[in-house]
């Protein structure tokens, strides 16, 4: 049982890796600048992995969720600042996705777009409503496995395998001032798309919702680090994808569509379908997390009881909070704003309050008294704090680095 | 200890306020000048892209690769991007030197925009537009190469 569990989590975590933000960045990351940044992929995968360890394990050994952990070790100023920035940024990537969906449901039905945003949100109202905190997971990472799609296209596409395993190796960029620019620029947001700091919340959140305790230590380490390690891959391949199919075009993503696209370049037209299907479910399940990470949040800060097991009258500030995330979040896109430009500058936004969250988490997850045996060893300490220095200089960047390339434009 | 606290929120708010009105300042500032080679080079960057997007479209609706709703539905929504794109060249002027090519630029734009407008209403058009994208692709590459030569 323990080892389907294990089984159905890592599917879990690798079919709900890739967003709407974290899609068009690889793919264009790849169309610009070859393998180049494949580097960047691997350091971000393996910085959510131990923080994504961290998370998980104070959630089983403490029951405690980050935002709980925050008000601790932060205090309610500085507590308060990270619930309001990340609230905000959950927002933000709520309303990209829930635009998403509603383009790629225009591409299936012709519909208008503002009408399909409004279906996708009485969708998700619905399905977030009825659907157990299991079943939410579990049809959404998986039905998301559809996206291993691209790594089909990978393989069919023949890179070269040299060059692939080159961009693993760190380089600084290259080329003239504004390419060099924009080059850091793509390194910052593609850290942070893998790095997005809801992925921590909801995973740990999903650990108290599923009552970890102490003993599932181990199987919360084996999730994370194969699970993440899967979803990296992916990421990796869409760069790939967008180095091989999209750069001899010099075609760069800014619609959903483009994606499904570039998959029907060598599968046809089933690929196209499997395409249009598993990034369906990546932003579906990926609007739920930020939805349900706004409500988490805000129910753990302020200690209100929260948790999709409970009944919505035994938990209603929680149970409000989502509506209201989903709600607004729908509102945002009926603006008629690019959900793409949206999801982009949420993505940046996000590795600046990257620090706020993993300070409070390296704080507590150091701390023998409160720890056990279950403390920091030597590699989570020394990756934990390498990180979070990493996140810090990168935080301070990326607002200078976003006004600097016009927005990530060039 | 209660006024410095007060005094030190206030302050805090005070810079927090010039600092978003600098901010917007600076936008609506950038907003109004006249393109220069980077600004310009990024639209006709984005142009290249979409006429050469919406070539690959037909290219595959006419290899059955895809399916008539998706190639009437993306050649819509990449429309009102092209459209947008054009907009955007039509609301600011260029730098003398660039004016002509920000001119062009817009030709080229609506062009594409009539051609995915076209499809958009029938892929059975998907092919009969393929001459016409490839004859605004190469124009799109001219116009982007005019701008940017390094590129």
């Amino acid at each position: 049982m323990q080892i389907l569990e294990i089984f159905l989590g890592i599917l879990t975590a690798m079919g709900g890796f890739v967003e709407v933000g974290e899609l068009t960045f690889m793919l264009n990351a790849g169309s610009k600048f070859d393998y180049r940044l494949l580097w960047v992929v691997a350091l971000g995968t393996i910085g959510i992995m131990v923080y994504g360890e961290i998370a998980g394990r104070i959630a089983a050994v403490r029951g405690q969720p980050v935002f709980n952990v925050v008000r601790e070790r932060a205090g309610i100023r500085l507590g308060l600042l990270t619930l309001v920035s990340a609230t905000l940024v959950c927002l933000l990537t709520c309303a990209a996705e829930i635009g998403g969906i509603a383009l790629l449901w225009q591409l299936m039905s012709g519909l208008p777009y503002r009408l399909l945003i409004a279906l996708a949100l009485a969708f998700l109202l619905v399905v977030v409503w009825c659907l157990p905190f299991k079943w939410i997971e579990r049809v959404f990472g998986l039905f998301g496995l559809f996206m291993v799609v691209f790594m089909v296209v990978v393989w069919m596409a023949h890179p070269d395998w040299g060059a692939v395993a080159a961009g693993f190796v760190p380089t600084l960029p290259e080329g003239p001032t504004d390419q060099r620019l924009l080059q850091s620029y793509y390194a910052v947001a593609l850290l942070s798309s893998v790095m997005l700091p809801y992925e921590t919340y909801f995973y740990a959140s999903g650990g108290i919702e599923d009552k970890w305790k102490a003993k599932d230590v181990p199987m919360n380490r084996v999730i994370v680090i194969i699970g993440f390690l899967l979803g990296g891959a992916l990421a990796g391949s869409i760069m790939i994808v967008g180095k091989s199919l999209l750069g001899p075009l010099q075609i760069e993503a800014q619609l959903p569509g483009t994606a499904a696209i570039v998959v029907a370049m060598k599968i046809g037209r089933v690929g196209m379908w499997c395409a249009l299907t598993g990034m369906f479910f990546a932003f579906a399940g990926a609007a739920i997390e930020t939805a349900l990470s706004c409500a988490y949040n805000i129910a753990q800060f302020f200690g209100w009881p929260y948790g999709k097991k409970r009944a919505p009258r035994t938990a209603s500030r929680f149970a409000l909070t989502w509506i209201a995330a989903f709600v607004l979040a729908a509102l945002i896109v009926l603006t008629g704003v690019d959900p793409i430009r949206v999801v982009e500058y949420s993505i940046v936004f996000s590795v600046v309050i990257l620090p706020l969250t993993y300070f409070p988490l390296m704080a507590l997850s150091r701390d023998r008294e409160v720890m056990g045996e279950h403390v920091n060893g030597v590699l989570a300490n020394t990756l934990g704090w390498f990180y979070f220095v990493l996140v810090c200089i990168v935080a301070a960047a990326a607002i200078p680095l976003l006004i600097l390339t016009h927005g990530g434009e060039g | 200890m209660r006024n410095s606290k007060r005094r030190t929120a206030w302050l805090q708010g005070v810079a927090l306020l010039v600092a978003s009105g600098a901010c917007v300042t600076l936008l609506v500032y950038e907003k109004h000048q006249p393109f220069d080679q980077e600004t310009l080079g990024i639209l006709t960057g984005q142009l290249r892209s979409d006429a050469r997007e919406a070539r690959e479209l037909v290219r595959l609706d006419s290899q059955h690769a895809s399916f008539a709703m998706f190639t009437e539905q993306h050649a819509r929504q990449l429309g009102q991007q092209v459209a947008d794109l054009a907009k955007s060249l039509r609301d600011s002027r260029a730098l003398a030197a660039l004016e002509p090519m920000r001119r062009d630029a817009v030709d080229v734009a609506d062009g594409i925009d009539r051609s995915l407008s076209n499809i958009a209403s029938d892929s059975a058009s998907a092919s009969a537009q393929a001459v016409e994208l490839d004859r605004l692709r190469e124009k799109a590459d001219a116009v982007h190469r005019r701008v940017k030569p390094r590129d």
